[in-house]
């Protein structure tokens, strides 16, 4: 039954796809990046359909700019509707910042983004059309070939390029944390701070996409990282990546090679394995131990994992989403004794596979199947033969969670049928306890529901 | 067994000491019956039913046994009655009791549970925490069946542990209930959240970076 299951087919088209697009990723970079307003360069479609996307999940304005193209400039070229967008943007805006995004129509009939952007700044110089330049991020993000996640890396990517350009050392830290919710990096810039560390995080979406009520509609929210950090990055005593799945073009590879900023690649710090890793990585950055909090928090993390290992004993789970984060809940999910029976992605990585085996490794009684590159079609025929008792992952599981009668856990992005996606905490043992709790509640609330007596004490 | 005693004065009916805990007494339990109607057909009957039973669960206790084979046990239960049971359930499932008592047990009760229990067994009567905790280190237990107020010792110590109370949702009673111990045991002890736990001096787990 395994081999047949984990046999991989040739599609021509994928029904409901387990990911988003490159842009889309893209702009969720972008928006957090101090004052900066995503552009997208394509029709008007992507941007109406990001936004939607978006706000959903976060439930805040996500203004994305459009150059709006129609079929005239899809034969002519996109060039001249680019500068005049951003001429309106800047001016309308006053954005520090355009990060601007290609789509597949713009990368199909072979715009070239940089050659415009250069021609777009020596002409507004000349004509004096903006005020104040922003700084002008470009990120190729062909929808096509790749999912939200690259084209997230590429945006942030894109930012370190064009604007880590002072490398005069200081003693911060570059942390890139991939893509996370804005609770995550919240804590994230706890956890830094608590070891005294001056961190730049990139990119910092937690106050944009999670920001406090106002009197009024801000056209530029506030927050994200500040300009001036990210131009600094070079100097920085050291980078810190987050991700397993990342290639090699990453931000932080970039600040090594062009600025010599060491490297230290982690994985995402997911439950107890992957949070010690991160912590023991700022213990020898800092020079100091790890505060009492957190200390505190890894001991009742543990505590719990005991109390509730025998409602977690022997559930078989099928987990879904980005490459990253997937492996991180395998990893923690075997922690707890949970078997990961289906690891799925629907982007695709060389040794995504591999990576789950060594997270899981000898944690697990039967070796987890991982398959990347597949739609939510896949999943849910191989979910039907799994009959796992839980899911774990994003909203757009929940039809194959309802038709299996699994509960789903949500975790991740997008959360559509939810409320609080944006303040999901997924990462450290704080992050890991929250999910934990999830999970325990999951199956005790279905025990309780599928009961016939109506316990009250399960 | 005091009401069966009264029982048996006020009205003369007769009664049977039997336990449902564990394939052996389960057994015991339905072949005393028939003995005691002195009936062939009840007697065949019976010895039908434990096959029966036992065809359906003994292949899924073996399988089970493998994991457990050597791991060390510690029974503190109400009556010592059920302690008897438990330890020949421990037993069929290949582990060690190390450690038996109860809160209600009388002289008789711990006479007789010493002399199925192996020499150098902890035997505790009427125990409290203070003493349960020492001779769970002591005896480096693997899994720990107690009542509630045990569970959060044996936790905190790092110790597997199964309720056998009358709080449990899941019977433990008759042959289904010997394979749901067996379950919940097996559980327990190969959980791998001990090896993540301070007392547990097992090598850390490698990260990958």
């Amino acid at each position: 039954m395994k081999s047949n299951l984990a046999e991989k087919r040739d599609y021509v088209s994928s029904t409901n796809a387990c990911k988003a697009c490159m842009p889309l990723g893209a702009c969720l970079a972008f928006k957090g990046i101090e004052g900066c307003v995503p552009f997208l360069h394509g029709s008007q479609g992507c941007a109406t359909y990001m936004r939607r996307y978006l706000i959903s999940h976060f439930r805040e304005p996500v203004d994305i700019a459009s150059s709006s193209l129609g079929e005239e400039q899809a034969v002519f070229g996109g060039g001249p509707n680019l500068k005049q967008g951003l001429v309106n943007v800047i001016n309308k805006y006053q954005a520090k910042a355009v990060g601007i995004a290609t789509t597949c129509l713009t990368e199909t009939i072979g715009d070239n983004v940089p050659a415009i952007v250069q021609e777009f700044l020596r002409e507004a110089v000349l004509e004096g059309s903006c005020a104040e330049m922003p700084a002008l991020i470009a990120a190729s993000t062909p929808a096509y070939s790749g999912t939200h996640m690259e084209g997230f890396h590429a945006a942030v990517k894109a930012t370190v390029q064009s604007l880590a350009t002072d490398d005069a050392s200081h003693g911060g830290v570059n942390l890139l944390p991939g893509l996370v919710s804005p609770a995550d990096l919240r804590y994230l810039a706890e956890v830094m701070d608590g070891f005294g560390l001056d961190a730049t995080l990139l990119p910092d979406y937690s106050r944009p996409l999670d920001a406090p009520a106002s009197a009024e509609y801000e056209i530029l929210p506030a927050g994200g990282t500040p300009l001036a950090d990210i131009r600094r990055m070079g100097g920085a005593q050291a980078s810190l990546e987050f991700g397993w799945c990342l290639g090699d073009g990453t931000a932080g590879r970039d600040l090594l090679e062009r600025c010599g900023v060491p490297l230290v690649s982690l994985g995402l710090p997911m439950g107890l394995r992957h949070s010690d890793a991160l912590f023991a990585a700022l213990e020898e950055l800092s020079g100091s131990s790890t505060p009492e909090r957190h200390a505190l928090e890894r001991g009742r993390l543990l505590d719990a994992m005991v109390d509730g290992h025998k409602y977690l004993a022997g559930q078989r789970a099928v987990v879904y989403g980005e490459q990253d984060l997937v492996i991180g809940l395998a990893s923690f999910l075997a922690e707890i004794g949970v078997q990961p029976v289906l690891c799925a992605s629907g982007g695709r990585a060389p040794g995504f596979a591999e990576k789950i085996a060594e997270v899981t490794g000898e944690l697990v009684r039967e070796p987890v199947m991982a398959v990347d590159g597949v739609d939510f079609y896949r999943i849910a025929e191989m979910s039907r033969e799994l009959a796992p008792d839980l899911m774990v992952g994003h909203s757009k599981g929940y039809r194959i969670s309802r038709e299996l009668g699994a509960p789903l856990v949500r975790v991740g992005f997008p959360i559509h049928d939810r409320f609080g996606g944006q303040r999901l905490h997924h990462l450290g043992y704080r992050g890991a306890q929250e999910l934990y709790d999830r999970l325990v509640n999951a199956v005790m609330e279905k025990k309780q529901t599928d009961s016939p007596v109506g316990y009250g004490y399960i | 067994m005091e009401l069966a005693q009264m029982m048996k004065e006020k009205y003369g009916t007769p009664f049977l000491r039997v336990s449902y805990l564990g394939v052996d007494d389960m057994a015991q339990a339905l072949y005393d019956v028939a003995d005691f109607f002195k009936s062939a057909q009840a007697m065949e009957k019976a010895r039908e039913v434990v096959r029966e039973e036992l065809a359906g669960i003994y292949p899924q206790l073996q399988e089970l046994r493998k994991d457990l084979e050597g791991k060390r046990a510690a029974l503190y239960v109400g009556g010592a009655f059920k302690a008897f049971s438990l330890i020949k359930s421990f037993r069929l499932l290949g582990m060690k009791v190390v450690l038996a008592g109860s809160q209600t047990g009388t002289e008789e009760d711990y006479r007789e549970l010493a002399s199925i229990c192996e020499p150098g067994t902890v035997i505790v009567d009427d125990a409290n925490p203070l003493e349960l905790m020492t001779y769970l280190i002591e005896k480096k237990v693997d899994v720990f069946v107690g009542g509630v107020k045990e569970r959060p010792i044996a936790y905190k110590l790092g110790i597997g542990f199964c309720d056998h109370n009358h709080e449990r949702k899941l019977a433990l009673e008759g042959f289904v209930g010997m394979l749901n111990f067996a379950k919940e045991v097996h559980a327990t002890a190969l959980s791998p959240v001990w090896r993540f736990t301070p007392r547990q001096n097992r090598p850390a787990l490698e990260v990958a970076a």
